[in-house]
């Protein structure tokens, strides 16, 4: 009897490991849908297509796509343990005709065209749409830095924090932080709205690291990874700078933006926390 | 630091517990060590920190944003912090010894001070190394992961783009069919008499994380093993797509620079 439930544990264990996999085989869909995009950028508008998965992942692509693309096939996950969770079949769907409008924020160099870059521009011109930020600051702002950060340094992002320091005459500031991310078909959504008043050691080494720069120039270092956006209206001085970590490392002149962008960062993570909610 | 100077404090005080005869002694003892405990640890923050491309201050002091992450950060940050409370320990100690002079100071320093490096190193190396780890990261670098498509190619090497890169509107269709893993004609891909199909996993790429099949080409049984994969398809396939992931540090040609990495606080 004894040996009648040994060999049939060990059968189950066997038939377990060997089928197992298969049997755990869920076929399911793996929806994205897409819309039409009117980027204007310098009085042209150029045309692209905005893609949102159903777990929040958001890009683009040039180009309009029609309501019969199907691009897709069949997607094996696989998980840690090297086996197959899940099979699905990847769709696509048109999610409606309108044509949404996102207006470029940043300086378009037409004799030095940069795809990657480009594709930054619309990608961060889209999440501070979705910030309810004006593009320019330098028109209506005075002494004023904007930091916008993406939660992950490489792969897919979803999650940004947007940092506003508004620089006062009387040797104080204020911090205004948000946070946003994309966790399904609605897209991209900001939570919460959060301010401090800047302390006087914080204050200064802002000050200090910004003397220390030459805030004439934009500066642009967008891959590989995310990068991040810091917009400098100073001194009258008015920059923008789009850097991403991968390729900080291996272009050291960028070192005192980059202390910035640390200093400004931590300030508002040790206060807020947003990029571990 | 006020935790490590209390624990060098008292483990020196412990050490030297024969050389005590008085209270002053005693107290001297407990400083030498307390400082010695502190100007490791804060050697071997800031230096972490200077790793990361923050300034050595800043990591001292306990308020950097980044900190670098992995073994071999550990290792040089826990040497640097070992070194120097070792040799602050040794050249102290000396110093409470009558008879001894500068010389004899900094040759004790200078014997605490590389002991101090090696167990510093080691122990910093296997701290980093689990920091990372715990954070889905090289143990032994830091790297984070990043998604890639990988393409096997006829002599079994792997052709990576991020996935980033890949769904980007700079991509075109072009570029995305170069990266389909081809399976006929194909030496990296094997085919069985049952019709199992075998296909090698590079070394360029650390996990395979997903299989892509065009449309109406179901895969059956598929087995992912470390070095490679096997399926049984339905119907006639002509391609895959094979999702996974690198560690940024897995590149072809050794690069110092590639064995240092940081991470957020």
């Amino acid at each position: 009897m004894k040996n009648k439930i040994l060999y049939t544990l060990i059968f189950i264990l066997v038939y377990t490991l060997t089928y197992g996999q298969s049997i755990n085989l869920n076929d399911t869909e793996y929806l994205t849908k897409f819309r039409d995009i009117a980027f204007v950028a310098n009085d042209t508008v150029l045309k692209y297509t905005l893609f949102i998965e159903q777990n929040g992942d958001f890009y683009f692509s040039k180009g309009r796509l029609d309501s019969s693309y199907t691009e897709g096939g069949v997607m094996y996950w696989i998980n840690d343990k090297r086996q197959t969770t899940t099979a699905q079949q990847l769709k696509y769907v048109k999610s409606t005709s309108e044509v949404d409008t996102i207006i470029n924020c940043f300086v378009t160099n037409t004799d030095n065209y940069d795809e990657k870059l480009n594709l930054e521009f619309l990608k961060f011109s889209y999440i501070i749409e979705h910030f309810g930020e004006s593009c320019n600051i330098e028109a209506s702002e005075k002494e004023v830095i904007r930091l916008l950060y993406p939660c992950k340094d490489i792969n897919q992002v979803n999650e940004y924090c947007y940092v506003k320091i508004k620089l006062g005459d009387n040797n104080n500031a204020e911090l205004y932080s948000w946070f946003g991310n994309s966790i399904n078909f609605d897209g991209f959504k900001v939570f919460g709205n959060n301010t401090l008043q800047l302390k006087k050691r914080e204050l200064k080494k802002i000050n200090k690291l910004l003397y220390a720069i030459n805030t004439n120039n934009n500066k642009y270092c967008v891959s590989p990874g995310n990068p991040w956006l810091l917009e400098l209206n100073f001194n009258r001085v008015y920059s923008q700078n789009l850097i991403s970590y991968y390729c900080f490392r291996t272009n050291k002149e960028l070192g005192k933006i980059v202390k910035v962008y640390y200093l400004i960062r931590g300030i508002n993570e040790r206060n807020f926390n947003t990029c571990s909610k | 630091m006020a935790i490590a100077a209390d624990i060098g404090g008292t483990m020196n005080l412990a050490m030297n517990a024969n050389n005590i005869d008085n209270f002053g002694q005693g107290l001297a003892y407990y400083g030498i060590g307390a400082a010695a405990g502190a100007i490791g640890a804060g050697v071997g923050m800031g230096v972490n920190a200077a790793i990361a491309g923050e300034s050595f201050w800043a990591g001292v002091a306990g308020t950097s944003t980044v900190v670098s992450t992995g073994f071999a950060s550990g290792f040089v940050s826990g040497a640097a912090g070992g070194f120097a409370g070792g040799f602050a320990s040794g050249f102290g100690n000396a110093a409470m010894e009558p008879g001894n002079d500068l010389g004899d100071m900094f040759k004790s320093g200078w014997d605490y001070g590389w002991k101090g490096a090696v167990i510093g190193g080691v122990a910093g190396g296997i701290m980093g190394g689990i920091d990372a780890a715990s954070h889905d990261r090289n143990f032994w670098t830091g790297a984070d992961r990043q998604d890639v498509i990988v393409k096997v190619n006829t002599i079994g090497d792997g052709e990576l783009i991020s996935a980033t890169d890949y769904n980007a509107d700079y991509s075109t269709q072009a570029t995305r069919d170069h990266y389909r893993t081809a399976l006929n004609d194909n030496p990296s891909v094997t085919t069985n008499l049952d019709g199992q199909v075998t296909v090698k996993i590079p070394n360029e790429v650390n996990r395979i994380t997903g299989v892509q099949a065009p449309n109406n080409t179901p895969l059956m049984n598929l087995q992912v093993g470390r070095n490679s994969l096997s399926f049984t398809p339905l119907d006639r396939t002509n391609y895959l797509i094979l999702h996974g992931w690198r560690y940024t540090s897995n590149t072809n040609s050794f690069s110092f620079q590639n064995l240092f990495y940081l991470r957020y606080r």
